[in-house]
């Protein structure tokens, strides 16, 4: 938190960015606690499948 | 790594779509001509030959097995995809703007333009997939632009197929049951006309872009704002990537206004934003036209961009670009892995 120190404008901008991704975690977690609602069906992006073409 | 160019349209790209594997490319351009591609090398594996006119649109059913373009020939065509044989037609009034399969590949959806007395309608149809020569051409639901409406410009299928979003020509969004056709909602989203929609990989929000010069974020359920991105040039289309918490924005200075600019000032570079935090993270350099269509590989290794200029630009990512990450993301990250400690 050296940085926030630096300006409060520095500060100010770390505190947006913590907002923001504190809202867009919360709204993802509201749809993952509804999955069956949403239809969600787990992608994975482990590339154990892929078949690699050299 | 160097990007691989796809070279054989001969005029401006209007869509490109990876199937759901990745490993093909579907572009549609002002050509007449549809084409697939291997997208690690390249090569063009087929054409899909039959439209009048440019073809506005295309998609690809989740099995790889049909897919369907929309064109100024007044026609929607479904077609095979591993023989190239087209499979069926249905006759419109209008220009096809727009085509899509919904989640489940059992319904097709069309925009048709608004012109001399056709109001424009979302028309859906069944597809049968069992008999694919043999298809009814009654929609399920023909919506038509409503009363106080501007003409739809895109639309697309929600999560579970549930709901129908557009985009119209003022940047007006609107909302529909997907089942009854009923208007459920409608919002100002940007003050120019709404040039594309993609959703989310669940499909619970999606990204529009406009020719207003921004692009946002909205959700499915509440048709709520959740972010926007400011750009300098008038945008044709927006991608949301998997994996990383990016979106990708690509347009350009109106072909008309590029001949009064230099080549370096039309900005045709297809532009990364953070999701999250809607900050320009970085641009990328290559078409010498506006960009028209941006897609994302399924799996988030790789974009591919179709120009004004009549190529497509497959990039593959670099390390760097996963590395990527806000401070405030490595904190939340190293928090919540302490708190699982």
């Amino acid at each position: 938190t050296d940085l926030m120190e630096d300006s409060s404008s520095a500060r100010e901008l770390i505190l947006k960015r913590r907002r923001l991704l504190e809202e867009w975690t919360a709204f993802r977690a509201n749809v993952a606690a509804h999955k069956e609602q949403y239809g969600i069906v787990e992608v994975s992006h482990d590339n154990e499948d892929l078949e690699v073409i050299e | 790594m160097r990007p691989i160019m796809l070279k054989g349209h001969e005029r401006s790209l209007t869509q490109v779509k990876y199937n759901k594997e990745g490993d093909l490319i579907f572009t549609v351009a002002k050509d007449k001509i549809a084409s697939v591609w291997y997208s690690y090398n390249g090569e063009r594996v087929g054409t899909y030959n039959g439209h009048q006119g440019t073809i506005w649109s295309i998609d690809v059913d989740s099995k790889s097995e049909f897919c369907l373009t929309g064109s100024a020939d007044f026609s929607m065509k479904l077609w095979e995809v591993s023989t190239g044989r087209c499979l069926f037609t249905f006759d419109q009034d209008t220009s096809v703007r727009r085509v899509e399969f919904d989640p489940y590949d059992n319904r097709i959806l069309a925009v048709t333009d608004k012109v001399m007395g056709f109001p424009g309608s979302i028309i859906t149809y069944k597809i049968n997939r069992d008999s694919p020569t043999q298809q009814d051409t009654t929609p399920l639901l023909k919506i038509d632009t409503k009363e106080g409406f501007e003409k739809v410009s895109v639309a697309g299928f929600s999560y579970l197929g549930k709901y129908i979003v557009a985009g119209h020509q003022d940047g007006t969004i609107s909302k529909y049951d997907a089942t009854t056709g009923a208007l459920i909602g409608s919002v100002k989203a940007h003050e120019g006309l709404i040039t594309d929609i993609q959703f989310s990989e669940d499909k619970t929000y999606f990204i529009i872009s406009s020719k207003d010069k921004s692009a946002s974020i909205y959700d499915v359920d509440n048709l709520k704002q959740l972010k926007r991105f400011e750009a300098d040039a008038p945008m044709n289309s927006a991608a949301i990537t998997p994996v990383k918490e990016f979106v990708v924005l690509g347009g350009g200075q109106e072909a008309r206004d590029v001949t009064t600019t230099a080549a370096n000032q039309g900005k045709f570079e297809a532009r990364f934003y953070h999701k999250i935090f809607e900050d320009e993270i970085g641009r990328v350099k290559g078409h010498f036209g506006p960009l028209n269509y941006i897609a994302v590989h399924p799996s988030g290794s790789s974009y591919a961009s179709g120009g004004e200029d009549g190529y497509v630009r497959v990039h593959t990512f670099e390390k760097s670009y996963y590395d990527f990450k806000y401070d405030v993301e490595v904190t939340a990250e190293a928090k919540a892995h302490a708190g699982e400690q």
